[in-house]
């Protein structure tokens, strides 16, 4: 990570590398000559150019950029103000934009917070141009400019500091003698926010949420108070943090994390406090799993798991009870256990300080991924009621609908890269700058694969992307297959599809392939040899090299898929 | 004042041995006694005795004998 800007940043650096490691992240740090953020960007000699950073900090202190602004503010006219306000976008737009031409990085792009005093005093709500008003735009500027720039996220450092105080986090007298804003303290604060952005644009996320009910869900336990004697809901204290806490999962939930349930309890006591409260923000059907039995914990937990088809690291574990917490930290480590704190009224910020959950933009396709989930359990249900697999396949009604990646789907497929783990052959995490790369380059085919059937849109579920830089052999460099798309010879199709397109249509002699085998990847280990390729070489760990001539007519039957071709993307 | 626990912070912050914290130590004598250094110690001195320095006693302060003197007036003995 780089850290650019007008200010001294030490020692920020060294609490980012100390807030990374409590999340399993590995940063090393490069921290620019003061103000020099443009000299910094294009020299191609420069000390950041040569540390080619994947994470870049930009700061500006409106100190320095913006002298006249922060202590002139009320002798300036409107037009100079205007004048000032546009200098301060330019500058910080220009060095985005440098920082996005000439580096692989993602951006982390401070905004500007406000002085704790106007200039005014309290008059300065009722002046022509008031400067709060004129913070607040600044601020509003930054977001409308960037909203659609995926490389470029925005660090609330006006939230950031409002929460922890401004009084407890600048420090002027080490401003004056270092040009370091900020005390010791709020270093923690801000090293925390900064490695949010970074696991958000690692894609380094968790995906579900699974919740205890009694003391969790709400106040007391269910066996012994009953449905309408737990305390949920308005009228008393308890029941209203309880409620409110009910409310923060729900908003989890349209962010794309799927939410379960795992609690000792009668599942018909739970079943009938559902239908009966349905003043509750939390209804059963919010829920993608329920395992709730008298079973030790960990084996639900690891059913839940099963039935989402998700990995144990995946899923995040909420419990009020520190021996089942214990349990599945000793069972399932690689499960992340949160103990709630003593009083629910502590519940929604531990919800809120846990990182897990962010992403860098939550898609259509993450908030209809619970409800996915939901209709993949109805089709295991719905398979139930056939003995023949070909006859379940025909009725599912599968349409693929395969087209090049492009501006509208850009980010889904950075997803797909930087998360799907089984059926991956090659497992590349490419970023979203290689991404881009891929979409406009002449020697690389990058398709998505869009399904829905009967039960729902499954919305993007695959990718593969094809590198012609041997045009006579094209390479699939990488093929991928969300979970949630297995089993149905999706895979077969989308592979049919690149031999008609490449052997046939196109005159390649042949296609290679690779697979790499990881911890995660056994499910796709076969895929080339079931699909007719010839292994030509393997190494020692396991990396196995095939391909597939032009002569060999070797089509797996998927007559159950509709599917539909597009060779522009013309979202 | 506490003056072991002055040598440790020094010490510490240097990344010296204890039995090097002495008078007659100041930035002329230290090599990794820059500015950036100079600052980690001011922090690391008023957390340790709960003390605040002000502007003139850190740009003056580059010395053992100078930080025994303003550390001690501002936390006693």
């Amino acid at each position: 990570m780089a850290f650019l800007g007008n200010i001294t940043f030490e020692p920020l650096p060294d609490y980012v590398q100390l807030a990374g490691a409590c999340q399993g992240l590995s940063v090393s740090s490069y921290v620019g000559a003061y103000d020099q953020v443009m000299q910094e960007l294009m020299h191609v000699q420069s000390g950041l150019r040569q540390f080619a950073p994947d994470m870049l900090f930009l700061h500006y202190s409106l100190r320095v950029l913006a002298e006249d602004v922060v202590w002139d503010f009320a002798s300036l006219e409107a037009g100079q103000l205007e004048a000032a306000r546009q200098h301060i976008l330019q500058t910080v737009s220009q060095a985005v934009q440098f920082a996005l031409s000439n580096t692989e990085a993602n951006v982390l792009l401070s905004n500007f917070s406000a002085p704790p005093y106007w200039q005014y005093g309290v008059a300065d709500q009722k002046q022509a141009v008031s400067e709060a008003a004129f913070y607040y735009a600044l601020n509003q500027a930054l977001l409308a400019q960037f909203q659609d720039e995926p490389r470029v996220q925005l660090l609330d450092i006006e939230q950031a500091l409002s929460d922890f105080g401004k009084r407890n986090a600048l420090d002027e007298r080490m401003y004056y003698l270092a040009k370091a804003p900020w005390k010791e303290d709020f270093y923690p604060v801000l090293a925390d926010r900064v490695i949010r952005h970074a696991e958000a644009f690692l894609g380094q996320v968790k995906k579900c949420l699974v919740l205890d009910l009694d003391n969790t869900l709400w106040g007391g336990v269910l066996g012994e108070e009953g449905v309408h004697g737990v305390h949920v809901g308005h009228g008393d204290a308890v029941g209203e943090a309880f409620y409110d806490f009910q409310k923060r999962i729900l908003a989890l939930k349209h962010r794309g994390v799927v939410l379960a349930i795992c609690s000792k309890n009668n599942i018909d006591d739970v079943r009938e406090l559902f239908t009966e409260r349905t003043d509750m923000p939390l209804q059963w059907d919010d829920f993608s799993a329920h395992e709730i039995s008298w079973d030790m914990k960990h084996e639900g937990i690891r059913r839940i798991a099963e039935k989402l088809n998700i990995g144990l690291d995946s899923l995040v574990f909420i419990d009020d009870n520190p021996a089942e917490c214990e349990l599945i930290e000793q069972m399932l480590p690689q499960v992340q256990t949160v103990l709630l704190p003593p009083d629910p009224s502590g519940y929604v910020r531990l919800l809120d300080s846990l990182h897990g959950f962010e992403r860098v933009k939550v898609s259509q396709d993450d908030v209809d991924k619970a409800r996915q989930y939901a209709e993949n359990a109805k089709r295991a249900e719905y398979q139930g009621s056939f003995s023949d697999l070909q006859d379940y396949l025909c009725s599912l009604e599968t349409v693929v609908t395969i087209h090049p990646a492009g501006e509208s789907n850009k980010l889904r497929v950075h997803q797909l890269f930087s998360k799907t783990n089984q059926f991956n052959l090659t497992t590349k995490r490419y970023s979203q700058s290689d991404v881009e790369r891929f979409i406009a380059s002449d020697t690389h085919d990058l398709y998505v694969v869009h399904s829905r059937d009967r039960f729902g849109d499954l919305g993007i579920i695959g990718l593969c992307l094809i590198d012609m830089e041997d045009a006579a052999n094209p390479l699939i460099d990488s093929f991928i297959l969300s979970c949630r798309a297995m089993g149905r010879g999706i895979e077969s199709a989308v592979m049919n599809f690149i031999k008609d397109r490449y052997l046939e249509r196109g005159s390649a002699d042949s296609l290679q392939a690779c697979f790499i085998p990881t911890q995660k990847n056994k499910p796709a280990s076969s895929f080339y040899p079931d699909q007719g390729f010839q292994l030509r070489h393997q190494d020692e760990n396991g990396t196995a090299c095939y391909q597939f001539l032009s002569e060999n007519d070797f089509r797996h039957e998927c007559s159950w898929i509709t599917l539909n071709t597009q060779e522009n993307d013309n979202e | 004042m506490n003056e072991e626990k002055l040598i440790e912070v020094i010490a510490d912050t240097f990344d010296i041995d204890e039995e090097d914290v002495k008078p007659g130590l100041d930035n002329q004598t230290l090599a990794n006694w820059d500015s950036l250094n100079h600052l980690r110690l001011v922090t690391a001195l008023e957390q340790a005795f709960g003390v605040s320095l002000s502007m003139d006693e850190i740009n003056s302060m580059y010395s053992y004998d100078k930080i025994v003197e303003y550390v001690g007036k501002h936390a006693g003995g």
